[in-house]
């Protein structure tokens, strides 16, 4: 069974941030929020298939189980239905409701529930991901070891890499986002990429493996 | 900087250095290979990062908007503008002030109200909900300012504007008057009212106005006198609790006012996030969280939310099947799914065709 790319739109597989900004530029999705607002749920419902994927990945990057990124991605769309009247029409949907969803993830890592609950071996649940557009980069082999590393990072390291690499947030965006001090989202983060860096290290320092040869 | 710049580099790399400090590290780039090279690398952390795929199962997008949809709290429509209520009791005022002064000579029982005199003035100027209201003890002025604070910070954005109205009503607004915290608040809106007390918190603002003056009208004289409805009723004289049980018991066979249900959430709201938020990490934490979404499904048969119950229990047993490989939890899964595919409202076929898919033997 394949799985589904949460990356990838169902017309066209452009990469996430280009497909958000192309239904940005659709005039519709103003109509879209405009009647939703006025509680068309089957205009929200096309707001959703519209970011689902992005959304979901944002959630799963944070959480790391289908099970939990799936409820947070479905909170985190109702609490944007919720909120659609303070939302700005004037600013771009998928950025907003990408950081509610980034915001219920982090609250759902930093929970106790979170922390009994151990991941899964070997992502069970999960199919392996399908070939992506890795071209350069990584192979295979040093994808799987990022992929790791990035599950091991404890919950709060995980989460302000994701903000910062992912969703692009500026580091006082993370910090009020999750209600944390500039110099702990910056000694996080460091310490975040430097675990991931000493896990890449074997395929960074190998010639034409990682794209990145000092 | 004199050292190596290595606490400064994720800074560097993502720009949030101000000019000096951005100007040092590439004063010390420029002369250091090792600063240079860990430089390179975190960024090569990141790009890699990025290209990460994120797989969901297969057929899981196709499902995910309808199963949103189904969650979605209903919302109230835009309310008319204050100026229309305020012309609604204006009408309702002309039409019933004759009829109150032929009977001023029969007074009510129960009716030493001090906004009696309000209702005999001409048509008022403000609507119905900021209409003169009796305060009789209620809440003393400061608590009523402290849980119009607590309820703007918790209220919703689109009850911002009643909020706003229930602010002008001072002393006759009561969501704090049985002290309820700022969580209460926030948990306000679910609640149904309790069913003596309905038509107390259906006041205008949840009718239409054809409504509402349908309901003054057979009101007759109180409904000058109460129009609107206050929701605060607690506090009120013996005789007037049983007066408005007796109104409560006349308005029973009326329609439910048009918007009532606008704000109100699918009933075992608090039980399904329970649920929600419930994870098993073994077979037997699996077959009971299965148990209970049964329970639930069967519970709230009517609630938009049974439909997700229902596959979240066969999810729940194929869960368990993962955890345990017991045969009959996974044949569990499978005939609660095929018996979900044969259910007229299945609502999310593809996500149990899936799940189908992946228990195969």
């Amino acid at each position: 069974m394949a799985p589904e790319d949460p990356e990838s739109g169902s017309a066209a597989p452009l990469p996430a941030r280009a497909a958000d900004h192309a239904s940005m530029a659709d005039p519709s999705e103003g109509d879209l929020l405009d009647k939703a607002r006025g509680g068309n749920l089957f205009a929200f419902e096309e707001i959703v298939r519209r970011y689902q994927r992005r959304v979901y990945a944002t959630a799963y990057r944070i959480v790391r189980r289908h099970e939990v990124a799936d409820d947070v991605a479905q909170e985190a769309f109702i609490r944007a239905y919720r909120s659609l009247d303070r939302f700005d029409p004037g600013r771009p949907f998928g950025p907003w409701i990408c950081r509610i969803a980034a915001n219920l993830a982090v609250n759902h890592v930093r929970s106790p529930e979170a922390r009994e609950d151990a991941l899964p071996d070997g992502h069970a649940e999960m199919p392996s991901p399908a070939a992506g557009p890795l071209q350069g980069v990584l192979d295979a082999e040093a994808r799987a070891m990022l992929d790791q590393a990035l599950e091991r990072l404890p919950a709060a390291q995980r989460a302000v890499f994701c903000l910062r690499v992912f969703e692009e947030l500026s580091y006082r965006e993370i910090a009020e986002s999750l209600g944390i001090s500039l110099g702990t989202v910056m000694s996080r983060l460091s310490r975040a990429r430097e675990k991931l860096r000493e896990a890449l290290t074997p395929y960074l320092s190998v010639p034409g493996r990682a794209g990145s040869e000092p | 900087m004199n050292g190596h710049v290595e606490d400064w580099l994720a800074a560097y790399l993502d720009g949030e250095l101000v000019a000096g400090e951005r100007a040092a590290v590439e004063s010390h780039l420029r002369g250091c290979g090792a600063c240079a090279r860990h430089l390179e690398e975190l960024a090569a952390v990141d790009a890699a990062a990025r290209e990460l795929p994120v797989g969901a199962p297969a057929g899981y997008f196709d499902s995910f908007p309808a199963r949103v949809r189904a969650r979605l709290p209903v919302r109230r429509a835009r309310r008319p503008p204050a100026w229309v209520w305020a012309a609604a009791a204006a009408i309702v005022l002309a039409a019933l002030t004759p009829l109150t002064f032929q009977k001023t000579t029969s007074p009510v029982p129960d009716a030493p109200r001090t906004g009696e005199t309000d209702a005999f003035r001409p048509a008022p100027t403000t609507p119905p909900a900021a209409a003169p209201a009796p305060a009789e003890g209620l809440l003393d002025a400061a608590r009523d300012r402290g849980a119009a604070a607590v309820l703007e910070r918790n209220v919703a954005p689109e009850r911002k504007d009643e909020k706003r109205r229930e602010k002008e009503k001072a002393n006759a607004t009561a969501p704090a008057a049985d002290g309820r915290t700022s969580e209460y608040a926030a948990k306000l809106r679910p609640q149904p009212p309790p069913a003596s007390s309905v038509q107390k918190h259906s006041g205008p603002w949840a009718q239409s106005p054809a409504a509402a003056q349908a309901q003054t009208a057979a009101r007759g004289e109180e409904a000058q006198q109460e129009a609107p409805p206050e929701p605060k009723k607690q506090a009120e004289p013996a005789g007037k609790s049983d007066r408005d049980q007796a109104r409560a018991g006349a308005l029973a066979d009326a329609p439910p006012p048009a918007a009532a249900p606008a704000f109100a959430e699918a009933p075992g709201e608090d039980r399904y996030r329970a649920l929600l938020g419930r994870q098993a990490s073994s077979p037997e934490a699996a077959r009971k969280l299965h148990d209970d979404w049964n329970a639930f499904a069967r519970g709230h048969p009517d609630s938009p939310r049974a439909d997700e119950a229902r596959v979240r229990a066969m999810e729940a047993s194929a869960l368990a099947f993962d955890l345990g490989r017991d045969p009959r939890d996974r044949e569990r899964a499978r005939e609660a799914a095929q018996a979900y595919l044969a259910r007229p409202d299945a609502g999310q076929a593809a996500r149990v065709r899936a799940l189908l898919a992946r228990l195969e033997p």
